[in-house]
């Protein structure tokens, strides 16, 4: 099996660095999802691998040999483009045979593959249209296809999904990452969708202006982000981010913000002092874990409401607390929640084993 | 009145508003075609009778005349002058199309423009520097120096036509093609070369309809050997006047071909003048 490993990796265009510095590891059979926003890098960190970025600096290995300067040709690399790039000019079929071909695979097999790919993707009476008369999902499965007979060691897809519209990308996911799954192809996907990238990968690697933020599991990424970047981008609603001044009480450290103080548990608090930056910080609070208070205390602030979203079976309640406007989620059997109308009052209440606390200058998670 | 027979009356009434002015259109620019392949068929006294005449008794004395003349080997020298130089110019220009659109040269802009200024002086300017050219090398009345100098003339046009047909190929389906293990001849030859396909139909027809019109430079570099059929067309220009039914069926003679091959490539044709859709 091959893993795939990029170190230091560097790619410029005419001089601009588009990627820096960037390393990570896809392990051998594991579905790894690139995520950042458009203008991260994340497609010229794609190309690197390919092969069709001009790269500055750094290896990428592939199955423990350096291929960074062997043509893409040469890489056993199969891609699947965001415009899907199918041959127009060639039936499904000769879409699928096109790379067999090419690797010279005997006549008998490329029709064994073929027909194995077309039962897996539920092709087999479409082999023999071209791509212009399939829909846009068709398309998308002729792509997968394209990249499934050749067999190859690894997989990479960029924004798979992007063109089709919302329903059926989420029924692709599904189906894509069982069909990965039973592969166990190395795959390296990449989207600008934290939502995909959380129900696909078992391995997230973020990126913003060409710098690796962080790779981790999506538990990880959402429950322990590196940066308020990374906290900022999982999770919707998005985490708030309140701004806060650190004082010392005896021991314990609190996180003043507005109306509302939050005692830090004691190895927060300590990795806060280490850390020994200024006391400006930001607190990050996650919506669900901000929850309506039954009586003032530590942690709990009186605040007004904002206005009130219902979203299924969960409500969103902005509430104005002091300056700032913090977004919480709750259940909407909770009928105080449902039933809030704007200016009411309400007593907020922040659970403060879940509060992030990030330096306010350089973003960077403090505790 | 049912809804079905008003909806085929009005799609009756659609149809003719429709085809009545499509109608006027062609047969006004067909005209002087169509008054062509009457006059071939008309006699003498028929030619020029006033007011004309659109119902006559049909002969095909005049094409008896023609193909009785040496005319038709000047048809064959007109067609193997047109086809060789097309071709010529068809896979050389198509090279060089795709070399600019797809690989950065230094000084491109200005190698690009300076295959265009071929084009660009009257022919009358270049006529006696090749006449004396061919001349010292020995290749007046020859069909070679045609295709030669014809050639000139279509390869810059064929490069302007197709480079366009290649920046509309997209890139990332050429990299897939890379990707899949082809070189990059085998991504031309696959990939790219089907995709422009009714670029080359197109250049094609203009290629071998200018090499066939051409008149003033086959006047100047053939004699006899190497005439092509616009040049011996004056040969109808006699003493006695002209001879209007011969030239006429000549000319149909010299039409007919080039008409066939323009229909057998019409759907690429069509193709070729609404690119932009390859999704």
């Amino acid at each position: 099996m091959t893993q795939v490993r990029l170190e230091n990796v560097r790619v410029a265009y005419d001089g601009r660095e588009v990627v820096r510095d960037a390393s990570f590891t896809v392990e051998s059979g594991e579905l790894a999802v690139l995520v950042g926003r458009s203008g991260s890098g994340k497609t010229s960190l794609l190309r690197a691998i390919t092969g069709y970025a001009p790269m500055t600096g750094g290896r990428v290995v592939v199955g423990g040999t350096d291929v960074t300067g062997q043509p893409p040709a040469k890489r056993d690399i199969a891609m699947v483009f965001q415009s899907y790039a199918l041959y127009p000019h060639m039936t499904v079929d000769e879409n699928w045979r096109f790379p067999l071909e090419a690797a010279k695979v005997p006549k008998a097999e490329q029709d064994a593959r073929v027909t194995r790919v077309a039962e897996t993707l539920q092709m087999r009476r479409l082999l023999n249209r071209y791509p212009r008369e399939l829909s846009g999902g068709q398309q998308q499965r002729v792509a997968i296809g394209r990249a499934l007979v050749r067999q190859p060691q690894i997989f990479l897809l960029d924004e798979p999904l992007g063109a089709l519209d919302a329903k059926l990308r989420v029924e692709a996911r599904s189906a894509f990452k069982s069909l990965q799954r039973d592969l166990g192809t190395t795959t390296l996907y990449v989207t600008h969708d934290q939502a995909e990238a959380q129900a696909l990968g078992s391995k997230i690697v973020v990126l913003d202006g060409g710098v690796v933020q962080q790779v981790g599991s999506p538990d990880e990424i959402y429950d322990d982000p590196a940066n308020t970047f990374v906290a900022g981008l999982f999770g919707s609603p998005p985490m708030n981010f309140l701004p806060a001044t650190l004082e010392r009480d005896g021991e314990a450290v609190v996180a003043r913000s507005g109306p509302l103080a939050v005692a830090l548990p004691a190895v927060v608090g300590q990795k806060v002092l280490a850390a020994g930056v200024a006391d400006q910080v930001t607190l990050g609070v996650r919506p669900e874990t901000i929850s309506r208070g039954a009586e003032p205390g530590p942690g709990r602030a009186v605040g007004r409401v904002y206005v009130t979203e219902p979203i299924g079976h969960n409500v969103l309640v902005d509430v104005r607390l002091g300056q700032e406007l913090v977004r919480m989620r709750g259940h909407r059997d909770d009928d105080l929640l449902a039933r809030l109308a704007p200016d009411d009052e309400i007593l907020v209440a922040v659970d403060p084993a879940r509060v992030l606390v990030f330096d306010r200058g350089s973003g960077a998670r403090l505790g | 009145m049912n809804a079905s027979s008003a909806t085929v009356s009005r799609t009756l009434v659609g149809r003719v508003l429709w085809y009545l002015p499509v109608g006027l259109i062609v047969l006004f620019f067909a005209f002087p075609l169509i008054w062509m392949v009457m006059t071939a068929l008309k006699q003498p006294v028929d030619v020029f009778s006033s007011p004309p005449k659109f119902v006559f008794a049909p002969t095909l004395d005049n094409y008896k005349r023609v193909l009785s003349s040496d005319y038709m080997g000047t048809v064959g020298n007109s067609i193997v002058v047109a086809v060789v130089s097309a071709a010529f110019s068809i896979v050389l220009g198509t090279l060089t199309a795709y070399g600019f659109s797809r690989y950065t040269l230094r000084g491109q802009d200005n190698l690009l423009f300076w295959i265009l200024s071929l084009r660009m002086l009257p022919v009358i300017a270049v006529i006696f520097p090749y006449f004396l050219l061919f001349q010292r090398i020995g290749l007046t009345d020859t069909l070679l120096a045609l295709m030669l100098v014809y050639s000139i003339f279509n390869i810059s046009f064929t490069v302007w036509l197709l480079k366009g047909f290649f920046d509309e190929v997209p890139r990332e389906m050429e990299e897939a093609a890379k990707m899949d293990g082809y070189g990059p001849w085998g991504v031309f030859q696959r990939v790219a070369l089907p995709l422009v396909v009714p670029g080359i139909a197109t250049a094609a027809v203009f290629n071998i309809v200018q090499s066939v019109n051409e008149f003033l430079l086959a006047f100047v570099l053939t004699q006899r050997e190497a005439t092509t059929a616009p040049v011996a067309l004056l040969n109808f220009l006699t003493p006695l006047g002209l001879d209007w039914g011969g030239i006429s069926a000549a000319s149909t003679m010299l039409v007919l071909p080039v008409a066939v091959f323009a229909v057998l490539v019409r759907k690429h044709l069509i193709r070729g003048m609404s690119f932009g859709q390859l999704e």
